[in-house]
């Protein structure tokens, strides 16, 4: 009698693991569909404060981008992805910043309306097996001002009966830049070359049937010409270029858990980022969203982040005296500052159409007069088949 | 507003059913999911197409070199072992090469001499398995999940509509049944046990509100030959068909993957021993030769 009991134990735990192996959540599959994606991004970044704005336009940019991707299997074991961008820019950018007669900070704005057009292709090659999978991605990118030529070879690594995945992944790029009317503005760079280099590693894992916890730590290498080929500084009544070291180290880690709630049929991801650079700019962001499902065909995702950084060793908004070193750079990516995104995304969901719906509001707070805000709203639609 | 929603279809060579409640906008939705994961359990473990998973290892058999599985073919692999061990060997994965000489449409009893040939291309204590590598040692050596992977997809439909957000319905693989949730007013849904020896007739009803239920019996396929009724369950030591003294047996598990296996270890038992499932953990109908009926499930 004790012997049959055992036999309903020892099936229960064999059946048991096996509908624990086949929880979706697990389950990473290539799933050898043919997809085919497109969004519209319509950026528009926020008017300027007319007090702080000591000459040109109070308008920013405004940017238009198109995306299409399709990705389709080759064989038993691989897919392609193919994507094309397409932005355009149109809008005045901040130039460089002056004292004005009380000694605050105002924004120099760029003269004309600058019209720009940037087109990016890409390529990615994805083969993979039920363990692991590896990656080699391609792509090149062009303006009028700058081209760009990127590779990236990444993969993962699935263990603990898939419930572990270690992510890996380098990548670099060689960036060309030629400014525009180099021959107006003395000392506009030409013929300038930007490298970056970057490796990192990561590992994620199943805790439970509804939590995922992950972790990743990357650094970057850039060298050559990193200065802004635009912008000026004000230093001590003159107006000098950017100027900024030629090489830049980072290093920088996040964490992130994903917890699944079946009663609410809605799980929260939660990402905590922390970033540093040997120009001594560190960084700090934390992200929430939530995934609301409204039964198998919508799904609502408000989220909030929060950014602050610090600025970089040579920053000033302008120059009483110069440096040293020569580094001038009064760019506001380079000042101490906070900033916080919303956004809100829908999905709908048909049987092989998703049509998703973004809007995001950004603003960023600190001392730089030009400090950036923006609200941004996408549009996607995915087939898959 | 939630309705009660319907889904009839083939699948895995039988009959599939679906019911369960939910919205209008949410129906549709959830049929083509349900559909769509049953089609690819069948596509991954049919015999019947080159490049599923079965296929694969059964064309590696003897070939030297094993196959890398992926987790869920590891652990049917595992539960198929589990169940080779428990039931002293008579459920084997590896006895589906069997049908090669039982024809239940042929009137005819194998040729002695064919079935002695294929005997020793079966017994599960031959392959090697040490996950995620899987073999079958000798050329011709075949497996079959058949045997189980309709009720595995049972319970799997059960967890997917479950992930969908429904908590009353059910879902029906050619007469294996997995429970979501009774009814909305908690009425269970009612289940009919074939009769034995009536075709299209209930023998009993059962009411389920969770949980899963699986029937076996001598009825399926069987051929009558001088008054000797042959069925298809086949020892898989000797390769002859059993003479089982239930001609019938119904299992109530959590799962119905477990109410199969009971229920198909139980018939295949009952030659030898026709208590089997006393005691066993689980809730049970069996009947025997006479048509009557014993087990806990009967007052």
């Amino acid at each position: 009698m004790q012997e049959k009991k055992s036999t309903l134990a020892a099936l229960s735990s064999a059946a048991m693991m096996l509908s624990g192996l086949a929880q979706p959540a697990l389950a990473n599959p290539p799933d050898q569909k043919t997809q085919i994606a497109y969004r519209f991004t319509n950026y528009s970044e926020g008017e300027m404060d007319a007090k702080d704005v000591a000459e040109g336009s109070l308008e920013r940019y405004q940017i238009q981008v198109h995306q299409l991707s399709v990705k389709t299997p080759v064989s038993e074991d691989t897919e392609i992805s193919l994507s094309v961008v397409n932005e355009t820019m149109s809008g005045a950018s901040p130039w460089y910043v002056v004292p004005n007669a009380e000694g605050e900070a105002v924004q120099v704005m760029s003269g004309a309306t600058i019209d720009e057009a940037r087109n990016e292709l890409g390529m990615d090659f994805r083969s993979y097996n039920t363990s692991s999978e590896t990656t080699l991605s391609l792509s090149v990118s062009a303006e009028n001002d700058y081209e760009s030529l990127a590779f990236g070879y990444s993969g993962q690594w699935r263990t603990l009966q898939q419930r572990g995945t270690l992510s890996w992944g380098i990548s670099g790029s060689r960036d060309f830049i030629n400014a525009t009317d180099a021959n107006i503005y003395a000392g506009r760079p030409v013929e300038e070359i930007k490298n970056r280099l970057r490796g990192y590693l990561g590992y994620s894992i199943v805790m439970t049937r509804n939590r995922l916890f992950g972790m990743n730590i990357g650094v970057t290498s850039l060298d050559g010409y990193l200065s802004d080929a635009y912008k000026l500084a004000w230093v001590d009544n003159e107006i000098v270029r950017d100027n900024r070291p030629d090489v830049q180290n980072q290093v920088g880690g996040s964490l992130m858990l994903r917890q699944f709630f079946p009663e609410a049929q809605a799980a929260l991801h939660t990402d905590i980022k922390l970033y540093q650079n040997d120009w001594e700019v560190t960084s700090e962001s934390l992200d929430l969203a939530w995934y609301q499902n409204l039964g198998s065909k919508w799904q609502l995702v408000p989220s909030l982040r929060y950014y602050h950084q610090s600025a970089a060793t040579f920053y000033e908004p302008f120059y009483e005296n110069r440096r040293a070193d020569g580094f001038y750079s009064s760019d506001y990516r380079l000042s101490e500052f906070s900033a916080v995104s919303a956004r809100f995304k829908v999905i709908r969901q048909w049987n092989t159409v998703s049509v998703n719906l973004q809007y995001e509001n950004y603003s960023a707070s600190g001392d730089h007069p030009a400090l950036l805000s923006y609200s941004a709203i996408s549009l996607g639609v995915g087939t898959s088949f | 507003m939630v309705s009660l929603h319907k889904h009839s279809f083939k699948a895995m060579g039988s009959r599939c059913e679906i019911q369960f409640y939910a919205s209008e906008a949410a129906a549709s939705g959830i049929i083509h999911n349900a559909v769509a994961r049953l089609e690819a359990l069948e596509a991954k473990y049919t015999r019947y197409r080159p490049k599923s998973v079965t296929s694969q290892i059964n064309r590696a058999a003897g070939g030297g070199e094993p196959v890398e599985v992926d987790s869920e073919t590891a652990g049917l692999l595992n539960y198929a072992q589990v169940l080779f061990e428990q039931s002293d060997g008579l459920f084997d994965i590896t006895s589906g090469i069997l049908r090669r000489v039982w024809n239940f449409r042929s009137g005819k009893l194998p040729e002695a001499e064919r079935l002695q040939q294929l005997l020793p291309r079966i017994g599960w204590q031959q392959v090697r398995w040490e996950a995620p590598y899987f073999y079958l040692p000798t050329v011709g050596m075949e497996i079959d999940f058949g045997g189980f992977v309709k009720e595995y997809a049972a319970d799997q439909l059960v967890a997917l509509l479950k992930a969908e957000g429904v908590e009353h319905g059910l879902v029906n693989l050619g007469g294996d049944i997995a429970v979501v949730g009774p009814h909305p007013d908690n009425a269970p849904w009612q289940v009919g046990i074939q009769h034995p020896r009536k075709q299209e007739q209930a023998i009993a009803r059962i009411p389920l509100s969770r949980g899963a239920i699986a029937t076996s019996g001598d009825y399926e396929r069987f051929m009558l030959i001088d008054g000797e009724r042959y069925c298809h369950l086949l020892n898989p030591r000797n390769g002859l068909s059993i003479r089982p003294q239930r001609i019938s047996v119904t299992v109530i598990a959590d799962q119905c993957l477990l109410a199969g296996s009971f229920a198909s270890v139980a018939m295949l038992k009952s030659e030898t021993d026709t208590n089997w499932l006393a005691d066993s953990g689980v809730h049970y109908l069996q009947i025997d030769q006479n048509l009557s009926m014993d087990g806990n499930l009967v007052n």
